[in-house]
Formats: C-alpha cells, structure tokens, sequence
C-alpha cells in the first residue's frame, strides 16, 4: 500500500505540471490585456505608451512569454502565486481562507447529495418496476437537467423569501455555527442536486446487480426479513462501487460551486475565481486554477486509496 | 493550508495502512456501517417555493427627482420623515448590497463605480460633490482659485481627527496628495497628478495650496472630491504602508471594522465624527453579485437599499412596499460607428442606420418606460440638453431613400449593391449589461439595419476580448455602447480623437470630410479643458452635439433611468443622481425600529 501511495503522489506531480503549463499558455493567449484595463481612458498619446511600458514592467509582461513561464514555474515551487493585479493582494493569502468556504459547502452539498442519492437509488431498485421506481427516476432525470443557476433562485425564492424561513443569501462564518450553517443550508441543497440525481441512478443500477446475486437468495432463503436483506446483504456491496463514484461527484461539487458560489454570494474559491477572469486578473485564475487541480488530483488519489482500502479484492488483484 | 489539509489527511490514511489485517477488516466494516448510517437518516425533499410571475406594467416612477438644475433629489423616503424624537434614531445597522467587492479598502486605489459606493463612508473627501452635483465644501471649508485657474489654495476644518486620533491637518493634505506621485505606491492616480500637479505646500497648519503644471479645469471634482481627494491617516499610512488597505483609517462617519472579501464589509459608527455622530451603530455592506438575488434579499428585508434594481423589478418590489427612487442621471447609449473602416465611412450609411432604429419602442419595449430618448447625448433637464438639437426619427422609409440615393439598390436577395459590392455591417457585442444588455441592443440594432436591406454579421465576444477587437478598429463597423457620465466628459461618449477609448476611430480617418471634421473636434477639446466658465465649456460642447448630429460620427439611442430600491425603514437616505459614490451625509441617515 505505501509503494501505491508513492507511486501515485509521483504521478501527480507531472499532471500538476501539465495543469499549470496549459493554464498559463491558454491565459496569456487568450484575448484580452489586463494593461489595457489599467490605464485611464483619457490619457494622451505619448504619456500614454510610457505609462504601458511602466505597467508592463512591473509585472514582468514585457519579457518573452518563456521567460514569463519559467519565473512562474520557479515562483509556484516557492508557494508563490503571486499578487493581484486589481487589488494588489497576495494570491496565497486569500486562497486558503476561500478553499475552506468551498469546501465546507462542499462538504454539506455531498451529505445531502449521498443521503438524497443514494436513498432514493437503493428504494428505485428495490421497487423496481413500479410507480416508485418509475418517478424517483424521472425525478433524477429531472435533477440532472436541471440548471444549478435556476434551481437556487427557485429555492431562494420559496425557502427564502416566501417562507423565510431560512436566509436567502449570504455567508456567516463556519457551518459549525448555527447561523453558518442556517446560510449553508439553502446553497448546499442546490449544490448538492445535481450529483444526487446522478448518484441516484448509479446507486440503483449498483443495488440492482448486487440483488439477483446468489448470496442474497441465501440470505432470503434463510428467512431473513426484507429489511435485513437489503440493508444488511444488499446495501452494503452495492455501496463499494458507489464509494468510487462519490470521489468523482466531489470534484464535481467542487467545480459546481463556481456557479452556486456566485448566485448565493458565497466567499469560496469559485467566486474568487469568476471575479478574476471577469477583471482579466492573470495570476488570480492561474493561481485558483492550479490550487483547484492539486485539488482534484487529491481528491482522486483519497478516493483510489479509500477504495482500496474498501474492497480488499482491488489490493489482492 | 489547503494543501495542509489534504496531505494531512493522506498522511492520516497512510499511516493507517500497515496495521493487522483484523483491524483493517473491522474499520472497513465500520466505515460501510456508517455511510450506511448517513444513507438511512431520511429523506430530503427539496421544497420549490412557487414563482411569482413578473408581469409587469409601465407604473410612475415613485420619485421622479430633479436633475442637477433643481434643488436636491432627496428620497422619499426623507420627505416621510416623521417627527421622530433625536433619540429614538439611534441604533440598527444599515444594510447595502453591492454588485462587485471593493477593488481596495485604499480610497487612492479607487477609481470605479463599485468600490466607491462600497468604502467612502470610512473617508472624508476635501471636497464634496453634493445631490445637485454641485462642489460642496468638506473637509476644505473654503477654497480659493487664482483666475488663470493654476493654484488653489484650500482653507482646512480645524475640529477633524482620524480614526486613530492623528489630527488632520495641512501635513496630512500634503502627505496624501503627495502619496499619489510616488512611484512606489503606485495610486490609481498616478498619470493625473504627475501630468497636472507641481506643487503642494503648507502655507500655515489649515492652508495648503496646490501648483498645477497644467490647466486642467476639473481638477477639484476630478483629484480633489474622489478617491484621490479622500484623506487617510499619515501615520496609519506609513507604518501600515502597503497593509494599509487591510486595516484602513480615515475621518469618515464610520470606522472599519472587517472586511470579508465576496462576502461583506462592515463598519461601525465614529462617535467622534466632526459632521455629528452618526444614527446608525453600523453600515454593512453585502457584496451580492447577482442582481436576481440583490432583489429577493431587498423584499426579504436583510439588505436595505440596492443600487441594482432594473426596470422589470419595480412593480413587484411596489408591491412589497419597497420605495424605488427613480433618478435620472447623466447616462447615454448610443451607436458607435467605426470611422475609419468599411462601409460605415460613407455618412449616407450612417444616417441611413440613424434612421432604422425605433428609440421609443426600446423606451417602451426594453426600459419598461424608465428612460427617454436621447436628444444630443443629454438627458432632459441637464445643462447639456438643448431643444434646437434635433432627435433622429424612427423613419425606415426616408432611410431606405437615403441609400437608394447613394447608389446601393436593392440587390435579388434583398441586401443593397452597389458597383458589385455588398452592402455589409460586422455588428460586435458583449454580454455587458450596463443599464441595459448590450447584447439584445445589438440584436435590436441588427434586425432595424437588416430591414433596410445591409447585410449583417453579429459577433458576441466576452467583455475583455471584446475591447482588444474594439480597440482594433479592424473587423467592426457597428457597435452598441452605454455608458454613465463622468466629470470630464459629461455625456459619457469619448469623442476626443486623441483619446485612448475614442468611441467611433475618429483619430484614425485618414480620408475624406471627417479629417476636417477630426480637427474641428480636436480644437474644441482643447477649448473646452483651457476654459474655466463652466456656461462657455457646455455652448463648446454643444458645438460637438451639432458635428456629432451633422455627421453621425455616433446616433444617440437612449437614456435609461437610474432606479435604487430603498426598504421603507430607512429614513432621510439621500440618493445623489449619479453612479458613483451614491449615497451622500450617510450619518444623517436612520433605520425606524421595529
């Protein structure tokens, strides 16, 4: 398992290299100049050009666009992403914080996602074939389709404001508080549709192969009570395939909040995000794309070992 | 941190992995039980609040205030006021959203709409612009102009301090007016004060007086009564120097207390204020993105005022007993046509597309009724509107004539020829919305000019590539702009040849009448920055007005209102008719309680 471990942490490192390389080569040549954003419109020819050059070299854009890449490789290896180039703050300081919103939200966006998913996944395919199964699909189907944008006004809207039974917007510190999470609530719910929906379908499909197995005719013909057949034979082996599916759906929460982040004006890596692309901010989308990346890859390389760890049979093949 | 995390949590696992199979096997087990657990508490169901429908109707607006000629647009709400007791308006936070974060806490890094309506309760400026628009003394008490307009001299209020109790003073004007020239700090003011200021002196501790290098005669609404006008405490300043923007001090009505960037920005009451103390105990500013969502907190009641509130909004917000103020701001929208290149050289083209474009279906349609037509780039009521410049006529017939007359006929397929040639526009749009979609106004614009028969290609680009291929100048004939007001041009189009954001390449006619006509402009920009009476600056500008209606250089469209919605709470907010740094005399401001 630690040769695994090493093994797979060595493999990370090129696809984080590969991450930053196209970040960086599709950023600077992609339309669009952040000098020109900077200087005033009115400014005279000649004091103008001047004032461009100034620009350009303080940010070291006037170097070849090699040379720009390897002082970013070299900054990055000293945890340097850099400064904003609209508010002047460093990238690194204001990452971390916003990771953490983002995976608090994320966090409780999966709770509700597996719990909803799986819940409805398990009884579509124990009820297969009826009205049940037939609505709870259509139902996940419905929640695949439907846009995360258009879902979280919609519950703002109900839950917010009609209701008001819980705030519409807004962050309010950790979800560990009671008016942290009362503000995560409404945000994760939305957030948490989408994989829910697609856990959904998976969960019945896995439940499904599991239930026509030999061993839970044993355990049926032994006498055992329906319940204890599929929560106890059943669930728990079509949950091992699931477990896999769970490490994906959260890199695609995690990727999801960019927009639920900006709808519900939560302070997370996503909103970060699209208010640096938005402002042409450079070193804003490199460093949060490449802080999602190494995201990513840890969240695979967690899921990898976790199933390993689940599933003795992964280890022994 | 982040990476703290995850590597502390692989390590966690890791670490885990060489124990006894037995062990493995039974936290394997555990593991199953618990998601099993997590699978088993219940159901969740996702409850849809119904959707109340926005059909919505062309109401009066409900304060239609004066523009910068008539007295002060005070809201409504002020006009409510009560006869409450001096007491009992203390207290409550004051709650306003805003659509972006502050760029900086610094008031000499600010430049833009947003951060402005969002930091400047924390500063003072030296000079104010009030709800008229006019300048209003501040922090200067009086200032003097010698009448070559080349020095001021500001007399000081003698009973400020700063938040951290350093005394303002002439020392702390020249330390902040200086601090825009440095290099090192690098203020968003930099290219104005190093091309017009010489000099600033302490004449004695409540006098400073300013040397200009150049003329420039709105250098006090311009330098002096926005961010780089607003003071911040020298010794905060220097022993902060570039963390000052994270811990920022000023003289405002309200103190800094935390920032949250995309998420708020609070500040708490100066009980020392020199303009009295302030009623609220804090202002809270939510930075709110999505302006659907600015709406449903303004009904919900956790946010009190919203710059944001469109036109499709006001009757349902009405309806909630939300007062919208209506004000009527120097804004403009209008055609820009590319001068130098393609068809849009020729005027009869020009006046041609002038003409196909309905101005009052895109009040009524788009605006919902909240804005008018534009008559030389000035709305009604404003120093630069003038009766005898005339509108340009929805009139597709006369612009059909216009064309034949020019020679481009009716080709078979309906697009115009002339001497084989097509008569095509390349149409670029964005998705800005900038009071309105840019979008849909070019589509607007695309469909009128096709029904006159030229041909069209629309291309959208995202905000920052659509600059690089405007200012190109290359591919586009035709675009949409809006734009609010700013001190230097007050109709918001930048028609100056010279300028970098020249709305329409004038500066890049090499051919033709529009040479002459490039010069004539250039030599009335040059006027109108040398003149010092404000009356000879607009009979200059209307001389543009006319070359810009004679020649179509641009076709003015629209100009749309400015609609800030207001909770019925607040009392005595008072809105200025302007973008930028909205709200004025915030600590004369108070919430009804309860």
């Amino acid at each position: 398992m630690g040769e695994y471990l090493v093994k797979r942490l060595l493999l990370a490192i090129p696809t984080v290299i590969g991450v930053v390389t196209l970040v960086f080569f599709a950023i600077h040549l992609a339309p669009g100049d952040p000098v020109a954003l900077m200087i005033p419109p009115d400014l005279p020819a000649g004091i103008r050009e001047e004032r461009e050059a100034a620009i350009r070299a303080r940010y070291g854009f006037d170097k070849p666009l090699h040379v720009q890449y390897l002082t970013y490789l070299g900054n990055i290896a000293r945890l340097d992403l850099g400064r904003s180039l609209r508010t002047n703050a460093r990238i690194i300081d204001e990452l971390p914080q916003r990771f953490v919103n983002t995976l608090q939200l994320g966090i409780l966006a999966m709770m509700v996602s597996t719990t909803l998913g799986v819940t409805l996944g398990v009884i579509s395919a124990v009820k297969r074939g009826t009205w049940i199964d037939n609505a709870t699909m259509f139902g996940a189907l419905f929640g695949v389709s439907i846009p995360n944008f258009w879902f979280g006004l919609l519950l703002m809207l109900g839950v917010g404001l009609y209701w008001g039974v819980l705030p519409p917007s807004g962050f309010n510190g950790s979800i560990l508080t009671w008016e942290g999470f009362r503000h995560a609530i409404l945000p994760a719910i939305t957030l948490g549709t989408g994989s829910a929906a697609i856990l959904a379908r998976f969960a019945r499909s896995s439940v499904l192969d599991v239930i026509v197995q030999d061993y839970v005719r044993t355990a049926r013909a032994k006498g055992l009570a329906e319940r204890v057949v599929v929560l106890r034979h059943v669930l728990k082996n079509a949950l091992i395939p699931i477990i896999t599916l769970l490490g994906l759906q959260f890199g695609a929460v995690l990727s999801g909040a960019v927009v639920t982040e900006t709808v519900f004006a939560w302070p997370g890596v996503g909103r970060y995000l699209i208010t640096g692309i938005n402002g042409r901010d450079f070193p804003v989308v490199q460093g949060t794309v490449i802080f999602i990346a190494i995201g990513f890859v840890l969240i695979n390389l967690v899921t990898d070992l976790l199933y390993a760890y689940i599933d003795p049979r992964v280890r022994f093949r | 941190m982040a990476e703290k995390i995850m590597s502390s949590l692989v390590a966690e696992r890791s670490s885990q992995t060489p124990v006894l199979p037995l062990r493995r096997r039974f936290n394997r087990r555990r593991l199953l039980g618990l998601s099993m657990a997590a699978v088993g508490t219940g159901l969740m169901s996702p409850l849809i609040g119904a959707c109340r429908g926005a059909g919505e109707e062309p109401t009066a607006t409900t304060a239609p205030s004066g523009p910068a000629t008539t007295p002060a647009p005070a809201s409504p709400a002020a006009a409510e006021t009560p006869a409450a007791t001096e007491a009992a308006r203390y207290g409550g936070e004051l709650v306003i959203a805003n659509e972006q974060n502050p760029v900086s806490l610094d008031p000499h890094f600010v430049r833009d709409v947003g951060s402005s309506r969002a930091m400047f309760y924390m500063y003072d400026p030296l000079i104010k612009v009030n709800q008229d628009l006019d300048l209003e003394p501040w922090l200067a008490e009086q200032w003097e102009v010698t009448e070559d307009g080349m020095e001021y001299t500001l007399h000081l209020r003698k009973d400020v301090t700063f938040h951290d109790d350093t005394p303002f003073n002439a020392e702390a004007v020249k330390f902040n007016l200086e601090r825009q020239w440095d290099d090192q700090t690098n203020t968003r003011y930099i290219d104005d004060f190093k091309r017009y200021v010489e000099s600033i002196d302490v004449v004695d501790e409540y006098t400073v007086r300013i040397t200009l290098k150049e003329l420039f005669v709105l250098f006090p609404r311009e330098l002096l009564a926005f961010g780089s006008g607003h003071m911040i405490s020298p010794s905060a300043a220097q022993k902060l120097g570039q963390d000052f923007a994270q811990r920022p001090v000023g003289t405002g009505p309200f103190k800094f207390q935390e920032f949250v960037q995309d998420s708020h920005l609070l500040m708490v009451r100066n009980d020392n204020y020199w303009g009295g103390k302030p009623y609220l105990d804090s202002l809270r500013v939510r930075i709110i993105p999505e302006q659907n969502v600015q709406m449903v907190e303004l009904e919900a009641g956790n946010v009190h005022v919203s710059f944001s509130v469109q036109a499709k909004d006001v009757s349902r917000l009405q309806s909630a007993g939300i007062t919208v103020i209506n004000q009527p701001v120097p804004t403009a929208s209008w055609i820009s046509y590319n001068l130098a290149k393609g068809p849009t050289r020729e005027l009869a083209v020009r006046r041609a597309i002038a003409l196909s474009v309905d101005r009052e279906a895109i009040v009524r349609e788009v605006l919902l009724g909240y804005g008018q037509v534009s008559r030389g780039g000035s709305p009604k009521g404003w120093p630069r509107y003038h009766e005898d410049i005339p509108i340009d006529p929805y009139d597709p017939e006369q612009a059909k004539r216009i064309l034949d007359e020019a020679g481009w006929v009716v080709g078979p397929d309906g697009v115009r020829v002339r001497n084989g040639e097509r008569l095509k526009v390349n149409i670029l749009s964005t998705q800005l919305e900038r009071g309105v979609s840019y979008g849909l106004m070019n589509q607007i614009i695309q469909q009128a000019v096709e029904k006159i028969g030229i041909e069209t290609e629309l291309r959208t680009l995202e905000w920052g590539a659509y600059l690089d291929e405007f200012r190109a100048g290359e591919w586009w004939h035709v675009t949409f702009h809006a734009q609010n007001a700013n001190a230097k041009d007050l109709v918001g189009a930048t028609i100056d040849p010279d300028a970098y954001w020249n709305v329409n390449q004038l500066g890049k006619v090499t051919e033709g009448e529009l040479v002459e006509v490039a010069n004539r402009v250039r030599e009335i920009y040059r006027q109108m920055n040398q003149e010092l009476d404000p009356q000879k600056r607009v009979d200059l500008w209307k001389e543009i007005q006319l070359l810009i209606q004679e020649y179509q250089l641009i076709s003015w469209l629209i100009h749309w209102d400015f609609l800030v919605g207001v909770r019925p709470e607040v009392k005595d907010l008072v809105v200025k008719p302007v973008y930028s740094d909205t709200l004025y005399n915030v600590h004369r401001t108070w919430l009804e309680q309860g």
